[in-house]
């Protein structure tokens, strides 16, 4: 059953396309802040002991980990008003079909 | 003396009725809570002022849809949802919801729709304001699914029915297919 | 810091977007396509992951991060989707067939299950297609679902027993 599974659900390809309409519509939204590209191993080092000490110093990591959780609450509080909106929108069409079907 | 009493605890009264300036609180009962346990399937919201607003902020002001949301929800106090869906009839009774219904009484509240068919028993309520709905209040009582929908707030009945069929998501409607894809030309054709 | 040493000698990390899309596609896209059962609404659905991924790359910091993160917000996305639908259609067209050369009963076989799975509740369908399509431990899926360990192997156990059951019922020797 397990190796029926894996087969029933292999991965498929989405449609032909699928990549370049998302990038379309991607292009149409506010580009996110680029990061600078790690040229190498050693300047890789030599820049991550730099931004450790700063980062260390102002307390900074904190304040990107507190900025990251506020962004995922808000994704989430944005999730959770989308679905009860809907919720509520779909039984106000059900309620007021059937009213205007008893109407008839 | 008995009369200034009466008078002073009269005016208390109606200043502390529900429907004034300031939000009201409403209390879901244990009993309806814990059907999520009976529930193959649930769903539980609350949302107080502060998560609508850091809600609204990460709601897109670009797209159509979320736009008109994010409007709707700057006028909002609060939301509390509850659906359960159960495997078989009988896991809850129409009277597990009486302690709501209690907290939605004359003269501030008024029901506005009383439906019952087919073993279901649907119910909206409405709160007014100065002559502006204030609250909405959904119960809807199936055999083998219960949805309670709490919004407080300036709402637009109008809007908020029209959300039932955005975000990909069908109309209520029996027929109902998916919603067509955003630019999909996919080649796979259904059977 | 021993951490952070090791992820900036992991060779250069690619999260640029255009590449995550066509790395991850596939992913995203099957995980929506065998919940739902339907393959526009997967399609709608893959297409709004990677928006959202879009406005959050800057969050994301490192390769697992991404797949992690992806697999996390299609399967709530899905969740979400499938509470919302009034109606529940399970439409066989959806899932494109195997390649041709695999023997008819193997055939009938998967699209039966992919039917079967379709018809799982919630919780537990979504638990099967990330333990059979992603290959995730129990642990792993619990991450991805936000849900205990226990409840998510108590939800794998009973799905491949209702499943078991019901393939047994059309192929009584399976």
């Amino acid at each position: 059953m397990h190796d029926e599974l894996r087969d029933a659900l292999r991965r498929v390809e989405p449609p032909a396309g699928f990549a370049e309409r998302v990038l379309r519509r991607a292009a149409r939204q506010p580009a996110p802040p680029s990061r600078p590209p790690v040229a190498s191993a050693t300047q890789a080092v030599s820049r991550l002991a730099i931004a450790a000490t700063v980062v260390a110093a102002i307390g900074g990591g904190l304040w990107y980990r507190a900025d990251e959780r506020r962004k995922q609450e808000g994704e989430e509080a944005r999730r959770q008003v989308l679905l009860s909106l809907s919720i509520a929108g779909s039984k106000l069409q059900s309620i007021e079909m059937k009213v205007n079907r008893r109407e008839r | 003396m008995k009369k200034i009493a009466v008078a002073v605890a009269g005016a208390l009264f109606v200043t502390l009725m529900p429907g004034a300036a300031f939000a009201q609180t409403f209390t879901i009962p244990d009993r309806i809570e814990k059907l999520s346990a009976r529930a193959g399937e649930s769903t539980n919201i609350t949302l107080d002022g502060a998560l609508l607003q850091l809600a609204s902020q990460f709601l897109s002001g670009k797209d159509g849809d979320e736009r008109a949301v994010k409007e709707l929800v700057s006028k909002l106090k609060s939301v509390h949802v509850r659906t359960f869906e159960f495997d078989k009839d009988g896991e809850y009774a129409d009277s597990d919801l009486d302690p709501i219904r209690s907290q939605l009484k004359a003269p501030a509240w008024s029901r506005v729709v009383e439906s019952r068919e087919n073993g279901e028993h649907t119910q909206i309520f409405v709160k007014q304001d100065k002559g502006a709905l204030a609250g909405l209040v959904i119960l809807s009582a199936e055999r083998r699914e219960l949805s309670i929908v709490i919004i407080d707030g300036a709402i637009d009945l109008k809007q908020i029915s029209k959300l039932g069929g955005s975000f990909g998501i069908p109309k209520d409607l029996p027929n109902a297919g998916t919603p067509p894809p955003k630019e999909s030309t996919g080649k796979d054709s259904p059977e | 810091m021993g951490t952070a040493l090791a992820a900036a000698l992991e060779p250069e990390i690619a999260l640029d977007f255009e590449a995550l899309v066509h790395r991850h596609q596939a992913m995203v896209f099957s995980i929506a396509l065998h919940f739902l059962h339907d393959r526009s609404a997967a399609e709608e659905l893959a297409q709004d992951v990677f928006l959202q991924l879009h406005r959050h790359l800057d969050a994301l910091q490192s390769a697992d991060h991404v797949t992690f993160w992806l697999r996390r917000v299609t399967t709530h996305r899905c969740i979400d989707y499938s509470r919302r639908r009034r109606f529940r259609f399970l439409r066989l067209d959806g899932v494109p067939e195997p390649a041709a050369d695999a023997a008819v009963s193997d055939l009938l076989l998967s699209r039966r299950l992919r039917t079967l799975v379709g018809e799982l509740p919630a919780p537990a369908r979504m638990a099967v297609v990330l333990r059979y399509q992603e290959d995730l431990t129990p642990e792993e899926i619990a991450r991805v679902l936000d849900r205990p360990v226990a409840t998510v192997k108590s939800q794998l156990q009973r799905a491949l027993k209702a499943l078991r059951e019901k393939l047994g019922k059309m192929v009584p020797h399976a």
